[in-house]
């Protein structure tokens, strides 16, 4: 919700979008949270079987080109 | 393992592989990293906190999505000149992965607007964008199921593919962008407009190459499967 009330102000005004510098990619070094500990640990997890089943895929292609 | 027949003919010179293992185990190593840095290392966005991470995975889809869409152009392109089956093997599978990267963006896209925004979706320009460039590929996959002859439908699906094209960045970029700088959106262009902590670019650009040699592995072991089933078809 934090980035309507940018655009409403610049729909209104017709400035540049105001959440530039807000968004501005200056870094926040906010402490981490046990939430994106676990997204994390989730996102690795995807990662992993993806991982896992491409090799799986790719060694059976490459069993029946033999 | 039985071995098909329609693989087993394939001649050595045209024998497609998936990716060396080292490059599969490199792969593996840099994407693993890119989540750690994603969420622990590089800086979180003032504005977007928690949120951060998903522009690592987001970003990378869209772009490598419509390099996959541009590529099956190319491809189309090539067979419509050679008339070369193979070409139009390499364009679908362009396509279909190309297609399958936009469809993440969208959802990793949906994610982080449920996030920023407050919800899942709210058709800004950006969202509507994706969802027609979706559908215009969809219709490229019914068109070719609907022709019987492979040739045919080699020689359609290069054409619609290269019209398609056209639309690709409109949609993904251009026209979105130019929405957005009139204020009529609330998607970010921070990479666009050079905007971006030097250190979340560098993970951005890294995590953007590990997805393209995703794309790649995925690409050549989809290859290698039409090809077979090209093989099949002949047999047939």
């Amino acid at each position: 919700m934090t980035w309507l009330p940018w655009a409403a102000a610049t729909a209104v005004s017709g400035a540049a979008p105001p959440y530039h510098d807000v968004a501005r990619m200056a870094g926040d070094s906010s402490p981490r949270t046990l939430n994106m500990l676990l997204v994390a640990g989730v996102t690795f997890i995807i990662w992993l079987g993806v991982f896992l089943y491409m090799r799986r895929l790719d060694a059976k292609i490459k069993d029946l080109q033999a | 393992m039985a071995v098909h027949p329609s693989v087993a003919r394939a001649p050595a010179a045209t024998r497609p592989f998936g990716l060396p293992a080292p490059l599969q185990w490199l792969l593996f190593l840099v994407l693993s990293a890119v989540i750690y840095a994603a969420f622990f290392v590089v800086p979180q966005a003032i504005g977007l906190k928690e949120l951060t991470p998903i522009l690592y995975f987001h970003v990378p889809m869209a772009w490598n999505g419509m390099i996959g869409l541009l590529l099956a152009a190319v491809y189309s392109g090539l067979y419509l000149k050679r008339r070369d089956l193979q070409w139009d093997t390499k364009a679908v599978a362009a396509a279909e992965l190309g297609l399958l990267y936009c469809v993440l963006a969208t959802v990793t896209g949906a994610m982080w607007a449920r996030g920023a925004w407050g919800v899942w979706w709210n058709w800004d320009p950006k969202q509507s964008a994706i969802v027609v460039l979706i559908l215009l590929y969809g219709a490229y996959f019914a068109l070719r199921g609907s022709v019987e002859t492979r040739d045919s439908r080699a020689a359609l699906s290069a054409v619609y593919a290269l019209v398609a094209a056209v639309t690709v960045p409109l949609l993904m970029h251009i026209i979105p962008y130019y929405i957005e700088r009139m204020g009529l959106s609330l998607h970010p262009y921070t990479v666009t407009r050079g905007e971006m902590d030097p250190r979340m670019l560098a993970l951005l650009l890294t995590s953007s190459v590990a997805f393209l040699g995703l794309y790649v592995w995925m690409f050549r072991l989809r290859v290698a499967v039409g090809r077979a089933e090209d093989r099949r078809e002949e047999a047939e």
